[in-house]
């Protein structure tokens, strides 16, 4: 072997290390996922108990996802004023790519239930958005705690069922401390 | 004289009886100790596992406030919750909304963040109560993602007054004036 065949057989190595070392760091940091980022359309399905009598109520926003690693920031645009939840996401074991399911907080959640202050809401989606393709799907049930005094709190349930129709970048905080959303 | 008398009395009681009867002043009463298990189905990295626990619940209620202790042996968890008796029997039965203590709005870092509905059923005077519900929680991302859904379904074995506190941290709801100092006003 020649001494240049050598130094190039040396780089080869070395490049190879550096691409898995690499790709190490990048599936320690969550790179095995699927892709929520874009606009979605759908139906936010509540039931919920106020002052002891039922409610329902359906809701039809827009949802846009911005997705950063496992970080996930969802904004709802309402009529009645945005609102913001924070994720994580938690790629299915056999196929991260292409599924799996994100845990959702609502940004002005605290562990006061009732209080003046904050609506509370957690949700467990289940998710299909394969990377490069626009069609994903975002289904799932949230639990929310609605302030208001003695009787008027209420409590409910939603069922949430969104597909994307765009995979643009929408640009959504994937965490809630920013602005005066944070309990 | 007596007639005033009799007539400030009337018009006091009158005054106090709305108060009384609206439906801030009658809900169920939890309190006790209960008997019950959680099931709970959970996604830990990405894939999917199931565990039942069955721990002693013990229930502090002061007017709509309600507080939790799951008592683990090794371990306690605290929530917090307020009551939302229903609009025909709420003395009897209706619904309540917890939190555990320690959840916000950052998941997946130190704490589990977890909300909870439940269906209650607590007739006055009787031990049989029934509290069945979900919950949905989040737990830490270290060292795995996990979160889940978990089925609640407890009856009640005692209804001492463990003590507890009916709030994590900030007032949750404003209590109403408790009975026995309306109806004393009223006298």
């Amino acid at each position: 072997m020649t001494r240049r065949t050598s130094r190039v057989a040396r780089l080869v190595v070395t490049a190879a290390c550096v691409v898995a070392l690499g790709s190490a760091s990048e599936v320690g940091a969550g790179a095995l996922r699927f892709d929520l980022n874009g606009t979605w359309t759908g139906t936010i399905k509540c039931k919920s108990s106020k002052a002891g009598a039922k409610s329902k109520i359906t809701l039809a926003p827009t949802m846009k996802i911005e997705q950063s690693g496992l970080e996930v920031g969802v904004e709802l645009v309402l009529s009645t004023g945005n609102q913001f939840y924070t994720g994580v996401a938690n790629p299915d074991a056999k196929k991260p790519f292409d599924r799996g399911e994100v845990a959702l907080v609502s940004c002005t959640t605290n562990d006061s239930v009732g209080d003046d202050f904050s609506f509370d809401e957690i949700g467990r989606m289940v998710v299909k958005a394969t990377r490069g393709d626009v069609k994903g799907s975002f289904k799932g049930t949230s639990l929310f705690t609605r302030p208001g005094s003695l009787q008027n709190a209420e409590a409910g349930t939603c069922k949430w069922s969104f597909k994307r129709t765009a995979d643009d970048f929408p640009s959504v905080p994937v965490t809630c401390l920013f602005g005066a959303t944070k309990p | 004289m007596k007639i005033f008398l009799l007539a400030t009395l009337t018009l006091t009681a009158t005054l106090a009886l709305p108060r009384t009867a609206s439906s801030a002043f009658i809900t169920y009463d939890l309190t006790g100790t209960w008997r019950g298990s959680i099931k709970c189905s959970a996604l830990i990295a990405g894939a999917k596992q199931k565990s039942v626990l069955t721990p002693t619940m013990r229930i502090s209620q002061i007017g709509l406030n309600i507080g939790v202790q799951l008592d683990f042996g090794t371990s306690t968890s605290a929530y917090g919750g307020l009551a939302n008796p229903d609009a025909k029997k709420p003395e009897q039965k209706g619904e309540a909304a917890l939190v555990l203590c320690g959840t916000d709005n950052v998941l997946g870092v130190d704490l589990f963040d977890e909300i909870a509905r439940m269906a209650v059923a607590a007739k006055p005077g009787k031990v049989k109560a029934s509290f069945k519900g979900v919950s949905i929680f989040s737990g830490p991302s270290t060292p795995q993602v996990t979160h889940g859904t978990c089925k609640w379904k407890w009856t009640r074995t005692d209804t001492a007054e463990p003590g507890l506190k009916t709030q994590c941290g900030e007032p949750m709801a404003q209590l109403p004036p408790p009975l026995a100092a309306t109806a004393g006003g009223a006298r």
